[in-house]
């Protein structure tokens, strides 16, 4: 059976739900306030699925009644949380201030050469997940990493080499992490660039031909007359349109109205 | 018991200031007129301390300190200059300017930018990154309205602070870490936002960018008026930015508006592209038959005056009707009511749309009333879509002061602070027993439940309890029109009645002023295009040729907002100068001149300026005996026929129910689409699924294809639609009427059949 080369469950959400549930509910009475119990619900969410899918997101908001852009900005705080499905090993090097005095550029630049990958990103054969990650309060013994969240101190391109080779060989000793699906090669989620300039926007000038300042009345009744109301845009697929009615929405899962409704023709 | 000091004197840069204590430094110095730096402070969402730029030095204290987030003591020793300070702020903007791109040319904050400003004040000229800049995402679209540069953004979190202490939305927030981090929504929701606008004046740099504004102009090149926003009845301040004739951007007045408190909606923000479109009246247009002619001012002027006359002779002033007035300055009200008196017409009535009342009788209350009260009621359609900017007060005095919010009626109050919804105004019976302050917000609307509320809080009052009542008119003005005595007087006719004469055939002239009650009157469409279509000689002012002015026979071009000046009230009964901030097109007048030319050619003497303008500006008198008050109302029953099944409720919404919005292009995807909103639950039980086309009906009258939005905030058994939508007008429906829905289309089944 081969593998799909890009993510994929191997696990689906509603077992993984069943799971936690029992554990998250246990948390949320724990605090006087459910917000309090964020991070714990979070991590007992990674525990079982290996990473935090979008899925467990918004069940998480849901269940602390805060909204998915304050779940999603915690939890893309902590390095501790992956939101892609991460690899057997999960490497995360130092780029902080002391690792980097004392060579975090030279074994980061190793590491991306060795593993084939850049920053948030995981090796085709599902093996490694690099990440470069913030301070990982092990100054003293720096540069440093961590390896499925066990430290490795005192980093040298040598000693790089010979873990990466320990582990391509199935000799290298770190608890596994939870997986339940198969890693893509990159992490990154970036919000979309804007499609068309946004500044590209009509204003007429007085004097242009239809402006203020042309006085052809013929012209400019026939203009009214027949169309005193701008076309609706029609909806598109990628496009996201206001529903008059939605704006009233509370919690409304905004994505949803993204959906193009009207066949072409239509009135 | 030690009572503590009130006051601290403290020492800045060898000044001594004397200050409340518990005063921030920043704020303190303030007082002397120094300038202290500042990137994430602002006195609106209180201090952050992430950005360092404001440090200071103490005496006594071995570092540096911030004086956003540094309390005043008593005989503090602070210097906001000198070498060491200046070297703080130097190696503060020097890691702020680590990964900037420093593309300030093409950038347009450019010239109002505090990055490019403090730079200058305190930063090095040189960079000494050897290194590769951290390269992040440009020009995001984070929603309709707003553009993000993250490379540019300095995260200061002004934005994101306002989304959650000022609007409590939530949606924009801080994601990732370290260097890497970035504002940003939830993964593929846009910003939406009726106040999205404000971020890109909360922004310290040029991250955050309007796309209405964005490469269009430099800020020096900008002339800019002060005046009041007259998109709604609350009556923010405004800054108008023109360039060339054309209005660019209106901005926020920050530092002293007590109304807005320096916010501005997205409506009145950026509905300003209907001034230069093309589509605007630019001269009178007079209708012979099927055929438009333009017409001189003195000849349409002349028509109309002539036809008032034969009209006064042969049929009497009481075959002559007047509507309108809501959007309309005081200056303007009281010269048309000044002329209509004068040839004795008293048909005159500015209620062109479902609001039967605009005033809230005795107990009126301030902005800082709404703010401070432990209860606001709000009765029918909440402020949330009629007020905007009110809504904030209402969120502050719920999130800061812990105020409860209580819906009453067919809306829900607000989607984002706590909120309890009542059915009937019986239920709040005993809820406000220990609370002191309470609010009462009524839409106008419905008599039957402002007279009920009426009754409530008089009682509340008798309790002696602070009682305050808030209008939100259903246009900008309409405090002005109704208190300046555009009303029916003496059992004349009102709107409605002046729409049956018409019908009747025994009225011979109607004047609409800057009223499209095709598309409000409730009525409905047909019913008064049928009245129009019957009455000989009907005149229109208007921007631009609406449903109503296809139907005149003399449309006259008005003069827009930022074209003229006088005053207007706002809900609350405050006065505000309106000032002229751009050239109207060559041949548009106001409809206050208008007037005058007309009172010219019928010989009617005008009061002199001096006393238009001391009526204009007195306070409004107390026309109203309260809520729903019968005089005013009338006995209009409600629509609730009380039939089982889905009940109609129709809602504002802010970019729906203006011409301006309809002829202002660049809005695009703020215009609402004719849709409907049910409760999932009510939903499921009609077979009807998000996004499909639905067809809502009742007793004949149809609007078709309405897009369905399943909100978990509607309530159960009603059916929501959006008033004032020319592709689906809702005045040919009533307030609580039972609809059915029907003809339902998959939305799964239509995207299946276009792909």
């Amino acid at each position: 059976m081969s593998e799909p080369s890009t993510g994929g469950r191997t696990r689906d959400f509603a077992s993984v739900l069943a799971e936690v549930k029992p554990e998250a509910e246990r948390l949320l009475a724990e605090y006087p306030q459910r917000r309090s119990a964020l991070l714990p619900i979070l991590r007992a969410f990674q525990n079982v699925e290996g990473w935090l899918s979008p899925e467990a997101m918004s069940v998480c908001a849901a269940m602390v009644g805060e909204p998915l852009s304050v779940v999603e900005s915690t939890a893309s705080f902590y390095t501790l949380f992956y939101r892609r499905p991460i690899g057997k090993y999960m490497l995360q090097p130092c780029r902080n201030l002391s690792c980097t005095l004392r060579g975090a550029e030279p074994i980061m630049a190793h590491f991306r050469e060795r593993l084939g990958v850049e920053h948030l990103q995981t090796t085709d054969d599902g093996l490694f997940s690099y990440e470069e990650v913030e301070c990982l309060a092990a100054c003293d013994r720096a540069p440093c990493m961590q390896v499925n969240l066990e430290f490795v101190f005192d980093l040298t391109a040598d000693k790089v080499d010979a873990i990466l080779a320990a582990m391509r060989e199935g000799r290298y000793e770190v608890a596994a992490l939870p997986q339940s699906a198969v890693p893509a090669k990159s992490w990154l989620v970036t919000q979309a660039p804007a499609k068309r300039s946004p500044g590209a926007l009509r204003v007429a000038s007085p004097d242009a031909p239809g402006g203020m300042g042309d006085r052809s009345g013929a012209q400019m009744v026939e203009r009214l007359v027949e169309d005193p109301y701008p076309v609706v845009v029609r909806p598109t697929r990628e496009r996201l349109v206001t529903d008059g009615a939605a704006l009233l929405a509370n919690d409304r899962d905004l994505a949803a109205v993204a959906r193009d409704v009207r066949p072409d023709g239509a009135s | 018991m030690t009572t503590l000091p009130k006051e601290v004197t403290l020492s800045i840069d060898g000044l001594p200031v004397t200050v409340p204590e518990g005063t921030l430094l920043v704020e303190a110095a303030k007082a002397v007129q120094t300038d202290i730096p500042v990137y994430c402070y602002h006195p609106k969402l209180g201090p952050a301390g992430l950005c360092r730029i404001c440090l200071v030095e103490i005496e006594k204290t071995p570092k540096l300190q911030i004086a956003c987030n540094t309390v005043v003591a008593e005989g503090m020793v602070v210097r906001t200059q000198g070498p060491k300070v200046e070297d703080g702020r130097r190696a503060v903007l020097e890691f702020l300017l680590l990964n900037h791109p420093l593309d300030c040319p093409i950038c347009d904050k450019g010239g109002e930018c505090d990055l490019q400003d403090y730079s200058i004040a305190y930063g090095q000229g040189m960079s000494r990154l050897a290194e590769r800049k951290e390269l992040k995402p440009k020009a995001i679209d984070l929603g309709p309205t707003i553009v993000l540069d993250d490379e540019r953004c300095i995260v200061c979190q002004r934005c994101s602070r306002f989304d959650e202490i000022v609007t409590n939305e939530r949606s924009l927030v801080v994601k990732d870490r370290g260097q890497r981090d970035v504002i940003a929504t939830a993964t593929g929701a846009p910003y939406r936002s009726n106040f999205s606008g404000n971020v890109t004046e909360l922004c310290p740099v040029g991250a955050l960018t309007s796309k209405t504004y964005r490469f269009r102009s430099r800020p020096w090149d900008l002339q800019r008026t002060r005046t009041t926003c007259q998109q709604c009845s609350v009556g923010c301040a405004l800054n108008v930015d023109e360039r060339h004739g054309n209005v660019l951007r209106t901005m926020s007045v920050p530092s002293d508006d007590a109304v807005s408190e320096g916010w501005l909606c997205d409506r009145g923000r950026y509905n300003v592209g209907f001034y230069a479109d093309e589509r605007r009246i630019t001269s009178p247009l007079g209708r012979f038959g099927d055929e438009w002619v333009q017409l001189s001012w003195d000849d349409a002027i002349e028509l109309w005056a002539t036809r008032l006359e034969e009209a006064l002779a042969s049929a009497g002033s009481a075959s002559i009707g007047v509507l309108g007035g809501g959007r309309l300055l005081n200056e303007e009200i009281l010269l048309v009511r000044h002329v209509m008196r004068a040839l004795g017409i008293a048909n005159v009535d500015w209620r062109t749309g479902r609001q039967r009342q605009a005033s809230p009788g005795a107990r009126g209350g301030t902005y800082d009333d709404l703010e401070n009260a432990q209860a606001i009621v709000t009765l029918g359609r909440p402020p949330s879509q009629s007020a905007p900017v009110m809504d904030l007060r209402i969120r502050k005095a719920v999130l800061r002061n812990g105020a409860r919010l209580i819906s009453i009626g067919a809306h829900p109050a607000s989607s984002f602070v706590p909120a309890t919804h009542l059915a009937r105004l019986s239920d709040l019976a005993g809820t406000l027993a220990e609370v002191e302050r309470i609010a009462f917000v009524w839409d106008g609307i419905d008599a039957a439940l402002g007279a009920e509320a009426e009754a409530a809080l008089a009682k509340l009052a008798a309790e002696g309890k602070h009682v305050s009542v808030f209008v939100p008119g259903e246009t900008p003005n309409a405090r002005g029109a109704e208190a300046l005595g555009l009303l029916p007087a003496g059992g004349a006719l009102d709107t409605r009645a002046q729409l049956e004469a018409a019908r009747g055939g025994t009225l011979r002239i109607l004047s609409i002023f800057g009223a499209n009650p095709v598309l409000h009157h409730p009525a409905g469409a047909a019913f008064v295009r049928e009245a129009l279509k019957r009455v000989p000689f009907v005149v229109a002012t208007d921007l631009f040729l609406t449903e109503t002015g296809r139907l005149a026979h003399l449309v006259l071009p008005a003069k827009a907002a930022f074209e003229k000046d006088g005053h207007s009230f706002d809900l609350t009964g405050a006065v505000h100068a309106v000032n002229a901030a751009h050239g109207a097109p060559p041949d548009a007048l106001s409809d206050g001149e208008v007037m005058i030319a007309l009172a010219a050619h019928l010989g009617i003497d005008l009061p002199s300026p001096r006393e238009l303008a001391d009526w204009a500006t007195a306070s409004p008198a107390t026309i109203a005996n309260g809520l729903g008050d019968a005089a005013l109302c009338g006995s209009l029953a409600p629509a609730r026929d009380g039939a089982a099944g889905l009940r109609l409720a129709i809602a504002a919404h802010p970019f729906a129910g203006g011409g301006t919005v309809y002829f202002d292009d660049r809005l695009g995807e703020l215009r609402p689409r004719p849709g409907l909103l049910l409760s999932p639950a009510t939903a499921q039980a009609a077979g009807i699924g998000e996004a499909d086309l639905v067809d809502l009906a009742a007793g004949g009258r149809v609007l078709h294809d309405l897009v369905a939005t399943l909100d978990g905030n509607a309530l159960e058994g009603v059916v929501t639609i959006v008033d004032g939508l020319p592709e689906a007008p809702a005045n040919d429906f009533g307030e609580g009427e039972t609809v059915t829905l029907g003809n339902v289309r998959s939305s799964r089944a239509l995207a299946g059949s276009v792909v």
